[in-house]
């Protein structure tokens, strides 16, 4: 199935990340078991599983923020597990990532402004006014004014702070960006919000995503192509419309069943019905 | 429903934060509804809108710089406002019990889970310690807990993000409230978890007739768990209503916006998720008149000037705070 | 409900809410400490000052004369003024103190971030030494490398520096384990922050609060061991005289004349009990911060 998902998304050109056969072990259990995707530039794959099924420490070995036991990272054709230092560093330039928790991804003692340009100085990207232009810039990308580049974290929304924690991905123009649960903390209508800025980002920057959530209807709005993960496995890579319009594995059939509607009359049919 | 009849009734509740030099924060502005005995009451809003505030108010759980300035809140005969101490203690867990989004905050995660059910059970009711032990196997059980005496050996850090709610609600339900507040109960969990919780909880107002209050910003979850919404906004409803009223037809801006913001399965892909524009506001910064009338695509000059009242629909299905509620049904009928 | 309450009630946002409260000139237990400690170290800094008596001059004709107007706290054996004494002997121990938590700071956090950063067989090294140093009795460490090399002011702050880097080490690099599994510092790693600047931009300013309740600790933990090694005569050598010495010459004529010893024995005493009050507070301050 994999298989069917790196042709499907690589289409006429080559995929700009492909991961095969994948294995991460913590403590001899495999986390990550022979995982393989695609995702092809300018698209979105989208990684659903429920809370330790192994799609955030894919994403991570990806990053190479954690060191994977077994498989092939190819980003762009270049391997991305044979990397040494240095040219890792300089492959991050390309690939960021976004967290869950919009608070626990900036540091509590920073400014924005201070948050946005450590990008920045970590590359020895231009000088301070240049990096204070650029900051600017981000957070009118993000849809933030200026005046936020003086507050501070506490100082924030959950929305404002993932603004900025997305702001600092773009920082580096990076040509994929991983979402790991970037929206999962949100309240509703701020996480409406954030889902158009990403698209919208998406669109307008060319960019590339690995979208993973524990949420199919959300993936279903972002990705064009979604895997399922499972203990550790994929049991299903489609095409969005294939997905949701005929999902092969049971699992995948449980997780859009369990999907809440704003509709009681569905929804009390479900639970009442049940129980 | 006749108050007399309702297992919690709020009536003008009120709370402020003190911000020192005298001047007050509101944070919960004039909340009054009533659950009745095995209802199922949902309170939705935003975070910030006062929703969790009101459930701690409920609780008598408020700390500085929090606190309780108008209302009441009663319990059946009750006025929980009027107990201290020891009596309040007794009530507090007793009739009436609360659970949250983090399962891990209220238990010890140095003892076994069934000694902290066994604890609270002996601290609300005389059994013995050995009867206590069997009520917690009843009670695990209960919660839909396969293997209950395994689990009561459990640690709290043994148990999955499920497994541990529905501990929680085992020790809620351990001295037979009336009343069990639920905050953001599912929030945590996946989908699949979220979905059974909710089925439990469900089962249990209605086999055992507890009064229910969900507080969510999830409007998916909530229709499937109440029978009853309120919608709050910068601290005060804007909105209560059936459920299915509700949903079919919103009568505030709000509650219209929410829903049109919530993400299901029939999203239309192609265009952008409809937001509410900007942000929920501070409590220390709310716009004059209506709260909502920075945000709402609807407003008119009367909105600035003048707070609508919460007044009954004129249908009478529900309760709505908006100046157009009614012009905007007859918009939508006609 | 009156309207007014709600639109009279307009206030500054929640931040600026908490820099008010902030700013409200409160008298608490963690200020009226560092004040007092403050003070002292700005009377020992000043004690030329303040003493009326050179603390060396001896004056046979004076010895073991109480309490007076001329010597508030009496004389020595040797007739020498105790004030003077006391004041001067402070300087040196707050010297060596001073001087041992510097060295403990630098080393062990370090040391503690170290470990942290490099996880793995590094870390079970260092954290492993520290282990071992800890075993280690601290007077019977400390008395071997001083009877080694010499008991100079350098040497007792360098000894009694490295005996509390390891205690120092072990908070460094909880804190650091702690501050590396949160998200910021995640996304720093992903941006490519060099380790340097993941240490001293990410890592350092959020270890600070907890490194200053543990500096607050150490100072205490030097005094302690610091007048002990004097008391065993292995501190500073007379004619100088820390508190320590002075504790220990007191001691020997605890029968003839009380304030000797007392004097001593009561500057440290409090000292240390302030540094613990400053300790205390930082560390549950610290706490509240964190939520």
């Amino acid at each position: 199935m994999a298989e069917s998902l790196s042709k499907g998304a690589a289409g006429a050109a080559a995929p700009l990340l492909e991961v095969r056969g994948l294995v991460k072990q913590f403590g001899g259990r495999r986390v990550v078991d022979d995982v393989s995707f695609a995702v092809a530039r300018g698209e979105t794959l989208g990684l659903v599983g429920e809370s330790g099924s192994g799609k955030s420490t894919s994403a991570r070995c990806v990053l190479r923020m954690l060191e994977a036991d077994g498989g092939e990272i190819h980003f762009d054709g270049e391997d991305v597990l044979a990397l040494e230092r240095e040219r890792l560093r300089r492959l991050r330039r390309r690939m960021q990532v976004v967290f869950q928790d919009p608070h626990g991804s900036l540091n509590r003692r920073r400014t924005v402004e201070q948050a946005l340009a450590a990008p920045l100085a970590a590359h020895g990207i231009g000088d301070k006014a240049t990096r204070r232009a650029r900051v600017a810039e981000l957070l009118e990308l993000v849809g933030l004014s200026a005046g936020f580049a003086q507050r501070r974290p506490e100082q924030l929304s959950g929305g404002q702070a993932q603004r900025v924690a997305i702001a600092r991905a773009l920082a580096l123009e990076p040509e994929f960006v991983v979402l790991d649960e970037a929206v999962s903390a949100l309240d509703v209508s701020v996480r409406a919000q954030v889902l158009n800025l990403l698209r919208t980002l998406q669109r307008e920057l060319g960019l590339t995503y690995l979208f993973i959530s524990h949420d199919l209807a959300i993936v279903r709005y972002m990705a064009h192509h979604v895997a399922v993960m499972r203990h550790g496995r994929i049991v299903e890579a489609q095409p969005r419309e294939q997905l949701f319009a005929h999902p092969q594995h049971e699992y995948t059939r449980s997780l859009m069943d369990a999907i809440p509607v704003a509709d009681p009359e569905t929804e009390q049919r479900r639970i009442l019905g049940v129980s | 429903m006749s108050p007399a009849l309702a297992a919690l009734a709020v009536e003008g509740l009120t709370v402020v934060a003190d911000a020192g030099r005298g001047r007050e924060l509101p944070i919960v502005r004039d909340v009054s509804f009533t659950v009745a005995r095995g209802a199922r009451m949902g309170l939705v809003g935003e975070s910030g809108s006062g929703k969790t505030m009101t459930a701690m108010a409920v609780m008598g759980l408020l700390r500085r710089p929090l606190r309780i300035t108008a209302g009441s809140v009663r319990l059946g005969e009750t006025d929980l406002r009027a107990l201290r101490g020891r009596a309040l203690g007794r009530v507090r867990g007793g009739r009436i019990g609360m659970i949250y989004q983090d399962p891990m905050r209220s238990l010890n995660p140095l003892h076994k889970v069934g000694d902290q059910i066994s604890e609270t059970i002996r601290l609300h009711t005389s059994l013995s310690r050995r009867e206590a032990g069997a009520r917690v196997l009843e009670l695990l059980a209960d919660v839909g807990i396969a293997d209950a005496a395994a689990k009561a050996r459990a640690y709290p850090h043994e148990l999955s993000g499920g497994m541990r709610q529905r501990v929680m609600i085992a020790m809620a339900l351990s001295a037979d409230p009336e009343v069990l507040l639920c905050d953001e109960p599912t929030t945590a969990l996946d989908v699949t978890t979220q979905r059974r919780i909710v089925e439990l909880l469900v089962r249990i107002s209605r086999e055992r007739e507890v009064a229910m209050v969900m507080i969510t910003h999830d409007l998916g979850v909530a229709a499937g768990f109440c029978d009853e919404i309120a919608v709050m906004y910068a601290g005060r409803l804007v909105e209560q209503a059936p459920v299915r009223e509700l949903y079919a037809a919103p009568r505030h801006p709000y509650t219209e916006a929410l829903l049109g913001a919530a993400c299901d399965l029939t999203l239309p892909l192609e265009r952008p998720i409809p937001t509410i524009a900007g942000q929920p506001p501070l409590p220390g910064q709310l716009a004059s008149g209506c709260s909502f009338h920075p945000r709402c695509p609807y407003a008119q000059e009367v909105c600035v000037e003048q707070r609508p009242p919460l007044e009954t629909a004129a249908d009478g299905g529900g309760r709505v705070a908006c100046h157009f509620a009614l012009t905007r049904e007859e918009v939508r009928h006609g | 409900m009156p309207e007014s309450t709600t639109t009279g009630a307009v206030a500054a946002p929640r931040a600026s809410l908490a820099e008010r409260l902030r700013r409200l000139p409160r008298p608490t237990l963690l200020g009226v400490s560092a004040g007092l400690l403050l003070l002292l170290v700005l009377l020992l800094l000043a004690a030329p000052l303040v003493a009326r008596w050179d603390p060396a001059e001896q004056n046979p004709a004076i010895a073991f004369s109480g309490s007076s107007w001329d010597h508030w706290f009496g004389t020595d054996d040797l007739g020498r003024d105790l004030f003077a004494r006391v004041l001067y002997g402070g300087r040196l121990t707050l010297l060596i103190s001073g001087g041992a938590v510097l060295v403990a700071f630098v080393l062990g956090t370090t040391w503690g971030f170290l470990a942290a950063l490099r996880r793995g067989i590094v870390d079970e090294l260092l954290m492993r030494t520290a282990d071992a140093l800890m075993a280690i009795p601290q007077l019977l460490f400390a008395l071997v490398c001083i009877s080694a090399f010499g008991a100079s002011t350098l040497n007792l702050a360098l000894v009694i520096g490295v005996l509390l880097a390891p205690t120092t080490a072990r908070m460094a690099r909880s804190v650091a384990l702690q501050e590396m599994s949160r998200d910021y510092y995640a996304a720093a790693v992903a941006y490519g922050a060099r380790r340097r600047r993941l240490l001293l931009a990410e890592l350092l300013p959020n270890a600070v609060p907890l490194l200053a309740v543990q500096a607050a600790i150490n100072a205490a933990g030097a005094m302690i061991l610091e007048a002990s090694l004097s008391f065993v005569g292995l501190g500073i050598q007379p004619p100088d005289a820390s508190w320590g010495t002075l504790l220990k010459e007191g001691y020997q004529f605890l029968y003839q004349r009380w304030e000797y010893a007392i004097f001593p024995a009561l500057a440290i005493l409090l000292t240390i009990w302030m540094l613990n009050v400053v300790a205390d507070q930082l560390g549950a301050r610290s706490n509240g911060g964190r939520r």
